[in-house]
């Protein structure tokens, strides 16, 4: 456990180090977010022009769930974004075989080899856009929902990493495949409206199907004191399933590997 | 002491066959032939603890994917290995502790950092302790003379540079299995020459078992007693290069520049033609004539110029094997 600790450390510094290589792309990235932050809050204040509520949420529930998804969003795409992107490359490659051939767990090593800096500038601004959203919440938030908050954005995060490394584990089957591996996107996506606003089949299958709900929804309803404790408990069953489904598939396409030609 | 022990190892790989354009593309989209390449077919050897051992064989012969199977990369079809007592596919921590994987056509080196962050890595991953980290780096850097390079961006390295940090990058926990994938590909003579020293002095100083595999005749030459053939996944020789040599590249190739125009009738008197222009031609003359043959022709024509090489070893195993059929076996699903 502290080994892997220090070596995620040194991960980390190379990741900074190599972030400082490229001093513009940290810039570029702040002001893309920023005006895409600036951007999204506008397009919500706008449609709350026009309506009460969506789905039974009011504007500021609503700008509660759109800094959850930045945050979520900011933290998968820190830790493992790079990763993920560069997995399928890996495994098409075949340079997976210095990873296999170091006593080191392998999904350890492809999924955190990288740390992406650049997202974290969506974290902070997820954290400002939150803060504006708590002061126009009617009811203050308590603790029990700021603790169960950090749970289930935890939860959220391994949910949205456990089924990106899924698909992108299919390479091993397929060889490569392209588009299938935006599906982390759309999941992102889909998870900025409500699942509230859906009902019957495709309500239960936005939540337990393709877990979208988990994402942001039930983060938001959590802090806002919303969530019943059943999907509390659901979304630890769903994170605890998914991640133990994503090691067996895992270990079943390492058996598959044939590494590329040399 | 036996250090890697192979018996009956076989991989097959299953490879689609597509016929050329669209409609071949369609019709394989629909229904897919597949075949099973037999890349490595019933192999057995033994490698003694501190043998340097090489590998040759043409492109696709098995070499490499021998390599990846001992290294635990790959689970073999069928057939047992054994490498310092372990099996590669199960791959332990204790196992993969003590061998290193180079390969020339690819890269561990952080392409964005110095060689160095890299190194510092493998530090953790192999978890070498700080006093013995220092003593090897600085022993390494010394002999691979890196002292300049290792702080350099890794994608400003030349290719040379970038092969010796791959190489020590691989050195670091000073395994005692070294596999070796075509290390010198793409170097120069002279930076094949340093590698080449390089791996001999590691195998003295650390009594290290090293597997090479090479398409360079030289490499393997300048550092192997011991040679293992390998043609179409059939292991087809197995011994010291010597024999090898003499027994199947009986023969060099010279090739003489002539003053003034000489008749290919009369150079066939000398040897096999084998490239004829009036004034440079290429002959093939058996090894042990090579001495009385070079002294005749310069005694019978006025020579500008006179080369003798040795075959290369992409013709020698061929020319054992070229009666041998491809191991396909054809499977249809």
């Amino acid at each position: 456990m502290q080994r892997y600790a220090r070596l995620y450390l040194a991960f980390a510094k190379n990741s900074f180090l190599n972030a400082l290589e490229y001093r513009l792309s940290f810039t570029v990235w702040s002001i893309a977010t920023i005006c895409y932050t600036a951007v999204y809050v506008a397009s919500v204040q706008i449609i709350f022009g026009h309506v009460q509520t969506i789905g039974g949420w009011r504007v500021e529930q609503m700008l509660v769930l759109a800094a959850t998804v930045m945050i979520v969003d900011g933290i998968v795409e820190s830790i493992f974004g790079e990763n993920m992107n560069a997995l399928s490359g890996l495994i098409n490659r075949g340079e997976l075989d210095f990873v296999l051939s170091k006593p080191v767990n392998t999904r350890f090593y492809v999924s955190t080899r990288k740390f992406d800096w650049d997202p974290l500038v969506q974290v902070v601004l997820g954290g400002g856009v939150l803060r504006y959203a708590l002061s126009l919440l009617a009811e203050p938030v308590t603790w029990i929902g700021a603790l169960l908050y950090l749970g289930m954005v935890v939860c959220a995060c391994l949910i949205a990493y456990s089924l990106w490394f899924i698909i992108i584990s299919a390479t091993f089957f397929v060889g490569r495949l392209n588009n299938v591996a935006h599906l982390y996107y759309n999941l992102i996506e889909a998870s900025r409206v409500p699942t509230d606003v859906f009902r019957g089949a495709l309500r239960l299958g936005l939540t337990f199907l393709l877990p979208v709900a988990f994402i942001a929804t039930v983060p938001s309803q959590a802090l806002m004191g919303l969530l019943s404790p059943t999907f509390a408990l659901a979304a630890c069953a769903m994170t605890a399933g998914l991640l133990i489904l994503s090691h067996l598939f895992w270990q079943l396409a390492l058996t598959k590997y044939s590494s590329a030609s040399s | 002491m036996t250090a890697i022990s192979v018996k009956n190892l076989s991989k097959y790989y299953e490879v689609h066959q597509k016929e050329p354009g669209l409609v071949g593309s369609l019709k394989s989209f629909v229904l897919r032939k597949s075949y099973d390449v037999k890349a490595v077919d019933d192999i057995s050897f033994t490698i003694e603890s501190g043998e340097l051992v090489g590998f040759l064989g043409p492109n696709g012969a098995g070499k490499t994917t021998t390599l990846k199977v001992l290294s635990g990369l790959l689970y073999p079809t069928g057939g047992e290995v054994s490498v310092l007592g372990y099996t590669p596919w199960q791959r332990q921590a204790e196992f993969q502790r003590q061998f290193a994987l180079v390969m020339g056509q690819k890269s561990q080196v952080w392409w964005d950092l110095p060689p160095m962050e890299t190194f510092l890595i493998n530090k953790e991953i192999y978890e070498v302790p700080d006093a013995q980290f220092r003593d090897t780096l600085d022993e390494l850097v010394q002999i691979l003379e890196l002292e300049k390079v290792i702080n350099v961006q890794a994608r400003k390295l030349s290719l040379g540079e970038r092969m010796k940090c791959e190489l020590l990058a691989a050195l670091l926990h000073r395994p005692q299995v070294l596999f070796l994938d075509e290390p010198t590909i793409g170097l120069d003579v002279v930076m094949q020459q340093n590698i080449r020293n390089f791996v001999r002095e590691y195998n003295a100083r650390y009594g290290a078992t090293v597997i090479l595999t090479s398409h360079y005749m030289r490499d393997v030459e300048a550092l192997c007693d011991r040679v293992l053939i390998i043609d179409h996944g059939h292991l087809v020789f197995d011994g010291d290069l010597d024999t090898v040599v003499r027994r199947y590249a009986d023969y060099k190739f010279m090739t003489v520049t002539f003053e003034s125009p000489v008749a290919e009738s009369d150079l066939a008197t000398y040897g096999a033609v084998v490239a004829y222009r009036p004034r440079t031609t290429t002959l093939r003359i058996a090894r042990n004539a090579v001495p009385q043959v070079s002294a005749q022709l310069l005694q019978d024509y006025p020579v500008l110029d006179l080369n003798i090489v040795e075959p290369e070893v992409d013709d020698v195993v061929r020319q054992l094997f070229s009666g041998g059929k491809p191991a396909y076996a054809e499977v249809v699903s």
